[in-house]
């Protein structure tokens, strides 16, 4: 009893240092947040110094359709596309490979808050139009579908786990709207033209979660664009994003609302 | 992982099966044509383990708050609320009857076909394992075992037949809290025992839940509350009595060539492997240079000539991959299996012989009558309890572990001295020389002669102290290899570049614990290509190069405690080509550690000198008392 007093004080007068989520060192805050910034003020008590300064954040723009920050020759090979756009939080360097793979293959769920903090400003991103703000856009979110059997292996879909912590931080609604109708073989065991056609039919629409879109749609104002954003993990040739964009597409110009409202599909990665 | 509750009918025991039609199968062959489950029918594997914990007599468990749960839970919960009673008076009066019974006819549709062959087959492969189900898939694929069943019915028939042990990835228990007295549920993981502070709580699409998965463990595969860790307790056939030839006695084969010092350790620890009594643990204190590993294959033989199974451990990689070739040579007839991140080995059964990191062997279970633990005050072995815990598990109930170190941790000293727990000490090393005693030099902090904008150097570039430079000149001159320790990973590239300024023609080098090209340095280093190497502690055990000297700056910096002193210390004079190497300590004071350990190094020499008079090789000028 007396033991339980002793550490509930201790609890309480202790200073609240959590571990890194990265590299497990004890976490300082105000360090961590001189190093990133106002802008990404969230992650200082996730992260310690050290893993901050290594993120290789994405600064300009290069590719106004991928959102790369060097020159890319994806877009101009592949064929149009109903992706508007995509934007990216940070560069795919080796450090970043890293993390993901701690990430996604080694399961470590609790670095999920961590990555979505990182991809909290790619949503509002340089915005084209006249309401540039992210809050006035009328947004859904959609994760890029796992296939049953990929997610039972990996035990979690990763692009949910980020597409509900967006949803939850930006306070949007997030609707899966995609499933996976065919298991592929692994994405990064492929060459780019297989890819492009593996994926060409494994991607439909999730009914359920349609019919509560169009009742969703059917509350918004008509005359601004309704965004719908895929959130992925990683942008590597962009052919699962694309894929899913068609998808939504089609879907999309059979339905009777796709008349009266405008639609614009973009995409939100972790990485490019 | 999804399970089922169920009872014969006339039995109070409860039973767990993953796979139903197996034990339908199994009891309708003992004539029992219906069972007794509790619904719901599959329950997720965390769910049964709280079942398990009480008692038949007692009130049954409250459902967990999960937010998926099943229709019957969902139903129970929702009639809490008085609005539904009043609108479904009869169902509130629903009573509860935790037993259901089931015909095992409804499970036995499609009947599994049993294989006595095969089941035989993976029971003796998962032998001494403890592992996940997803391991077990992987590995007996790996292993070449037969397909022909799904694993399912192959382990839950060897649960029914007794010969698989299985455990739920975390024990589950209620506990009071603080003041309120509320029953609160905390988990532990079954294969780390880590805490709560371990857990994560995320949501599980294997058992539809929210379910804690273990973060300490993760590295050797993720662990959830409803994971299944599998072992098996039948023996292979070639571990049944033997018919090797009887242990010989006392000095065998390899205790030939073992040194004078060496010899009497080895006997005590063979004496202590030999007596039942004699506890668990033993402690082989050997210096460093002593030729720990070749103590140690006596005691290996003496283990496997009696049928048992040895494991190696080291916390180390490098040093498995180091052990593994001299291993195979001493025992050329066995099958030496090495295990780390990444080997090839990992899918194999049971051998005799396993060398292991630490992090492996948390994949064992009651699996080795002798445990050796090499190196046990290094990093990450030292003060991580979950490689303590999977030590411990990897040993059978009746079988030893033996620990070596040059720098056992103050706590096993302490114990060593009082009697509590049986120890060697190996005072000399194995070519009879003493010890180098470090010989300490006054020198200026690092940061005082390496900074380029003190008033005192404005107008002239850093360079290294005279005293320093005159020092290492005369390793150079004798054409001995130098190791040049710093305290920081920072200090390395200045450091590097001020050597190579005084000594143009010579190769010099700095590795550190970040450096990619870390393991080709060191076999530079080795292959005498490199002369001078700036390290930290990370290069303060484990390499041995035939002709070094060792000198370490700022060593009163609080970073380098007694041991690691003496480890790096240790580095020099290893070999017989060159018994004498010189190490320099370099601090503008001397503090506690670098005291103790001079005069640990110093106490071990006169030991040496008091105990093997003949064998001893010290000069006068050595000033051994």
């Amino acid at each position: 009893m007396r033991g339980a007093i002793f550490k509930a004080i201790v609890r309480i007068l202790r200073p609240s240092v959590s571990p890194c989520s990265l590299c497990a060192k004890h976490v300082h805050r105000h360090v961590t947040e001189t190093q990133l910034g106002r802008k990404h003020l969230a992650l200082g008590r996730m992260m310690c110094a050290a893993c901050a300064k290594r993120i290789p954040w994405v600064e300009t723009i290069a590719c106004v359709h991928c959102g790369k920050s060097t020159a890319c020759a994806d877009c101009l090979r592949r064929p149009l596309s109903p992706l508007h756009r995509n934007r990216s939080a940070v560069r795919y360097e080796a450090s970043m490979r890293q993390w993901l793979a701690q990430f996604k293959y080694r399961g470590d769920e609790k670095l999920a808050p961590l990555f979505g903090h990182m991809m909290h400003h790619t949503l509002d991103a340089d915005l084209p139009g006249p309401s540039s703000k992210t809050k006035e856009r009328p947004t859904v979110l959609t994760a890029v579908p796992l296939s049953t059997q990929r997610q039972f292996e990996r035990g979690f879909n990763q692009a949910y786990l980020l597409a509900v912590h967006l949803a939850k931080t930006h306070t949007m609604p997030h609707m899966p709207l995609l499933q996976r109708i065919y298991d592929t073989p692994k994405q990064s065991s492929l060459s780019r033209q297989q890819r492009w056609t593996m994926l060409q039919h494994s991607f439909a629409i999730a009914p359920h979660a349609w019919v509560a879109f169009g009742a969703w749609v059917t509350t918004q104002r008509l005359d601004i664009p309704i965004r719908i954003v895929l959130v992925d993990d990683v942008y590597t040739t962009g052919s699962t994003l694309h894929h899913c964009a068609t998808t939504i597409q089609q879907a999309i110009d059979r339905c009777s609302f796709a008349h009266s409202y405008t639609f614009e599909i973009e995409a939100v990665t972790w990485a490019r | 992982m999804w399970a089922t509750v169920y009872r014969v009918p006339g039995e109070q025991e409860k039973r767990i099966s993953i796979h139903m039609p197996c034990d339908a199968l199994w009891w309708s062959q003992k004539g029992q044509h219906a069972l007794e489950v509790i619904p719901p029918a599959r329950q997720s594997l965390a769910q049964t383990m709280v079942h398990m914990t009480h008692a038949p007599h007692q009130k049954p468990p409250k459902p967990h708050r999960f937010p998926l749960t099943s229709p019957i839970q969902t139903m129970f919960s929702s009639m809490r609320s008085p609005l539904l009673r009043r609108i479904f008076p009869a169902m509130h009066n629903v009573k509860i009857t935790p037993w259901m019974t089931v015909s095992c006819a409804s499970w036995l549709e499609t009947p599994p076909v049993i294989d006595d062959m095969v089941v035989d087959a993976w029971i003796r492969w998962l032998y001494g394992r403890w592992i996940t189900t997803t391991e077990l898939v992987s590995f007996a694929q790996q292993a070449g075992l037969p397909q022909t069943m799904r694993w399912e019915e192959i382990v839950q028939w060897g649960i029914l037949r007794g010969e698989v042990i299985w455990q739920a990835g975390m024990h589950v228990h209620t506990k009071p809290m603080f003041f309120t007295n509320k029953k609160k549920r905390t988990y532990t993981c079954a294969r780390c025992h880590s805490r709560e502070a371990q857990m994560h709580f995320t949501t599980c699409p294997y058992c539809q839940c929210v379910c804690p998965y273990c973060e300490a463990c993760m590295t050797m595969g993720r662990i959830r509350a409803c994971t299944l860790l599998l072992t098996g307790n039948r023996p292979p056939i070639q571990q049944k009595p033997c018919n090797k030839p009887p242990p010989q006695p006392h000095i065998d084969v390899h205790t030939g060539q073992l040194g004078i010092a060496q010899r009497a350790p080895v006997a005590q620890a063979l004496q202590f492997l030999r007596t039942p009594t004699a506890g668990n643990a033993f402690l082989l204190w050997a210096v460093t240079g002593a030729g720990k590993t070749e103590m140690v294959f006596p005691l290996i033989a003496e283990v496997i000539s009696q049928g048992g199974c040895v494991l190696l451990a080291s916390p180390r990689r490098d040093v498995v991959l180091e052990l593994l070739p001299r291993v195979r040579q001493a025992f050329a007839s066995q099958y030496i299996c090495a295990l780390y991140g990444g080997s090839p080995d990992r899918a194999m059964a049971l051998q005799e012989i396993t060398l292991a990191t630490t992090h492996q062997i948390l994949r064992f279970r009651h699996a080795f009558d002798l445990v050796i633990v090499d190196e046990i005050d290094a990093f990450p072995y030292h003060g991580n309890a979950m490689l303590h815990v999977a030590t411990q598990r990897a040993c059978k109930k009746e079988g030893k572990s033996i620990w070596l170190s040059a720098t056992p941790p103050y706590t096993l000293q302490r114990q060593a001295k009082r009697g509590t727990l049986p120890y060697a000490l190996v005072c000399m090393r194995y070519h009879g020389h003493p010890l180098p005693v470090p010989q300490w030099h006054a020198l200026a902090p690092l940061a005082s002669w390496t900074r380029t904008t003190t008033q005192r150097n404005a107008h002239t570039p850093p360079r290294l102290p005279s005293s320093l430079e005159k020092i290492v000149r005369k390793s150079v001159t004798r054409d001995a290899q130098l190791f040049v320790f710093v305290p920081r990973i920072a200090d390395i590239p200045v450091v590097t570049l001020l050597f190579q300024h005084a000594f143009p023609q010579i190769s010099i080098a700095g590795t550190s614990s970040q450096d990619v090209e870390r393991a080709t340095k060191v076999a530079q280093f080795r292959q005498k290509e490199i002369c001078i190497l700036v390290t930290t502690t990370i290069l303060e055990r484990g390499v041995t190069v035939p002709k070094t000297d060792v000198c370490i700056l700022d060593a009163h910096v609080a970073l380098f405690d007694e041991t690691t002193l003496i480890q790096m210390a240790g580095r020099a004079g290893r070999k017989i080509e060159d018994p004498r190497g010189n190490v320099y300590f370099f601090a503008p004071y001397r503090t506690a550690p670098q005291r103790a350990a001079i005069a640990h190094i110093v106490e071990m020499n006169t030991q040496a000198k008091r105990r093997y008079p003949a064998q001893f090789h010290a000069h006068p000028a050595d000033n051994i008392p």
